[in-house]
């Protein structure tokens, strides 16, 4: 058994396919998310540009309120400035808002022009207003829509050991290949043979896995994982589920091993896809419109519990996903055992 | 010009990695028109989106409840709060808001009577916020200046609307919608371009490299110079063919529009950096003749061109460091180009910048190809 470890695991590390899009290409998935994502990770506090005429009443207003540039200009000099969008828009004495397109900061000033024309139109003397007081009571919560694309990026990387599943399928089906019918052949144990199959492809992509997290964590500096235990368990499970997929892709049907790769690259991308990789809205998207695909898509359940998990602070759903990853793992190991089991051939 | 012929022959064969490169990128392109089925006219308010959860059954609620769903977007998705919460997080919701079950209670005793779940460093968070407060401000101005509240005037003062105008003289946002699309579209061609470049001709030349191949080659009656002019030929062709045809993709995409967009420049545009783009994978090319560092090299240069050039992500969103890494690479001119196309700005300079690198991307190619060439040689006489 050890035997059997050992070349295999010496195998897989010397294919330089497998150091390039198990381990090299997930940390250059990461950069670039983070590289792309780094300005949203960090909310911006609201500035809007305002111009407004000289010395008229919004220039006292708004300049004593948070979140406003405020640029008193004259109208002829206003439309040139927002033609170059050194503003986001103009107030005028009448509270006529002056923009050049539709959008959140534009509609920021749209809302201080009306607080002033509903103010008039409500007709109440000024005093009647208490501006120091407040009507809400203020739950904080955490909004990070951009640490979605990092979860599901960890998600879609632990189900590559599907490369291995497809790898192994093709080891043990003696009309696949040459190296498949030498071992069908030769007096050694199947069974060992495959289960150090097993235990390597789980071990190098699980050991890749580990690489990214670490390098989310020091390199990049990301506190992604702060309930590192459940992490690293659904981590393992998305490995088995892998594996488990890959040996149904290679032993399910007769395409050529390319294909088969094809498939398994595939597969794995459309799942992160739905699972926010691309665009956390996908995600929120396919979670509120499809929730079925969303609760069975194992790239999608591993990054649902990650941001659960660190993020909300929330393990009532940890269970149950662990469950559904788990029989998705007995499934496909199960229908892959179908199509590998009692297998003979006429001819080899 | 058989050699000419043996390439576009081998471009056909790769045809499944160029279709699937295709099939994503006008399968995109066509999820994408739906920014243009909405064409609407006049200022367009951007609306919080929130999920309510009523407790209350107090007339008073109910007003704010009413006032609130035509102030803000709501969300019926969220059936519960945990699920509002998580909303929240993926950036689905800007708040949450609770009418409590003791709403008029709190609001008689001075307690803030209403909940808002929100994260308070998102611009969202401020703006629903303070939209709620408008509301409170106003009903307690009332109540102190009349002794009471009175909703029908209130609901009519929260009606009025002030007077916006644009300053380009025209309301019509559908104009601006194409231009979206368009620039989103030729943007992303370019990331296409790359992958396909580097991917295609680089599996075609390294067919040319093998041992074998090398071997017949250096016997036909042909001169090194003539073979090799007409690999680039063949090269060329296939950029230009790729990188028109994005363009007539464009075109079909959305052909009643086809008016407002300056089709010519984005040609022009289009053709630089394909020419770019080609220079660079001759470049790679003449480096390296490698199977995994070409499949390698066309997903991660066509990505991170893209993410750093403001292709996938917005420059605005980008850091400054980042954007000046990526001056060194034609992606960003690309980009600059294209933005100034449809601004209706020039853009000539950005296009000479792209074939510059072009030409420095070819010449630095020929050299390290001269360095190979006699490598070659060197395998030819060892066999």
């Amino acid at each position: 058994m050890g035997i059997h470890l050992k070349y295999q695991m010496l195998q897989s590390l010397r294919e330089k396919s497998f150091t390039f899009w198990n381990v090299i290409y997930p940390l250059i998935m990461g950069l670039l998310f983070f590289i792309a994502f780094q300005r949203l990770m960090t909310p911006q506090p609201l500035s809007v540009r305002v111009g407004v005429p000289p010395g008229s009443v919004f220039e006292e207003q708004l300049q004593s309120a948070d979140g406003f540039q405020v640029q008193p200009l004259h109208l002829e000099a206003a439309k040139t400035a927002l033609s170059a969008k050194t503003i986001d828009g103009y107030l005028d004495e009448t509270g006529t808002l002056l923009v050049n397109q539709s959008g959140f900061k534009q509609s920021v000033l749209y809302a201080v022009a009306a607080q002033a024309e509903q103010m008039n139109a409500l007709g109440i003397p000024l005093y009647a207003y208490d501006f120091s007081k407040s009507y809400t009571q203020i739950q904080a919560s955490t909004q990070n829509p951009w640490a979605i694309p990092f979860y599901s990026l960890i998600g879609m990387v632990a189900l590559y050991s599907v490369y291995a599943g497809v790898e192994y399928a093709r080891a043990m089906q003696a009309n696949q290949s040459t190296v498949a019918l030498r071992m069908n052949v030769v007096p050694l144990k199947k069974r060992s043979f495959l289960f150090g199959g097993f235990v390597t492809g789980i071990l190098l992509n699980f050991g890749s896995n580990l690489i990214l997290l670490a390098f989310l964590r020091w390199g990049l500096g990301l506190h992604l994982t702060q309930n590192l235990a459940p992490t690293l368990l659904l981590v393992l499970l998305g490995n088995l589920l892998g594996l488990g997929v890959g040996l149904f892709i290679g032993a399910s049907n007769h395409f050529s091993q390319n294909f088969k790769n094809m498939m398994a690259v595939g597969l794995t991308l459309f799942m992160a896809s739905l699972s926010g990789m691309m665009s956390p809205e996908v995600k929120t998207v396919v979670q509120n419109q499809w929730p079925l695909l969303d609760r069975w898509n194992p790239v999608a359940i591993i990054t649902t519990e990650l941001y659960r998990v660190n993020d909300l602070h929330l393990m009532n759903s940890f269970y149950p996903a662990l469950v559904r990853l788990s029989l998705l793992t007995i499934l496909f190991f199960a229908l892959a055992l179908l199509f590998l089991r009692r297998k003979t051939y006429e001819s080899l | 010009m058989r050699v000419f012929k043996s390439f576009n022959i081998l471009v056909f064969r790769q045809k499944w990695v160029i279709l699937s490169y295709l099939g994503i990128f006008v399968l995109i392109s066509l999820l994408n028109t739906n920014q243009l089925a909405t064409k609407t006219l006049g200022f367009q308010q951007t609306l919080p989106r929130v999920a309510l959860f009523q407790e209350s059954s107090d007339p008073k609620a109910l007003a704010f409840e009413a006032f609130l769903k035509k102030e803000t977007r709501n969300s019926e998705f969220q059936t519960d709060q945990s699920s509002a919460k998580e909303s929240l997080y993926q950036g689905y919701l800007d708040a949450f808001v609770i009418i409590p079950e003791d709403f008029s209670v709190r609001l008689a005793s001075g307690e803030p009577p209403v909940l808002l779940t929100l994260d308070e460093r998102q611009e969202g968070a401020h703006w629903i916020r303070q939209k709620i407060e408008k509301y409170f401000l106003f009903s307690q101005a009332q109540k102190k200046a009349l002794g009471q509240e009175d909703p029908a005037a209130l609901q009519a003062a929260l009606a009025a609307e002030p007077i916006v105008k644009f300053t380009n003289g025209s309301t019509t946002t559908s104009k601006e919608r194409i231009e979206r699309y368009y620039a989103t579209y030729f943007k992303f061609t370019a990331y296409i371009l790359v992958a396909i470049f580097i991917l295609v001709f680089g599996n075609i030349m390294r067919e040319y490299s093998e041992p074998n191949v090398l071997r017949r080659n250096s016997i036909i009656p042909m001169s090194s110079t003539k073979f090799q002019l007409q690999l680039m030929a063949g090269q060329l062709i296939v950029s230009l063919f790729f990188a028109l045809f994005m363009v007539v993709i464009a075109f079909f995409m959305q052909p009643s529009c086809a008016k407002i967009i300056h089709w010519a420049a984005h040609a022009v545009n289009v053709v630089a950096f394909a020419l770019a783009a080609l220079g660079l994978t001759f470049l790679i090319n003449a480096i390296t003749r490698n199977r995994y560092v070409h499949s390698g090299l066309s997903v991660v240069l066509s990505l991170g061109f893209s993410f750093i050039s403001g292709v996938m992500i917005p420059k605005e969103f980008l850091s400054p460091a980042v954007l000046t890494v990526s001056r060194f690479f034609p992606m960003a001119y690309y980009v600059d180009a294209t933005d100034n196309i449809i601004a209706h700005a020039p853009f000539l300079q950005e296009v000479g910048i792209q074939l510059l690198f072009a030409l420095a991307f070819t010449a630095l190619g020929l050299a390290v190809y001269r360095l190979r060439q006699r490598e070659g040689f060197s395998v030819l006489q060892k066999a």
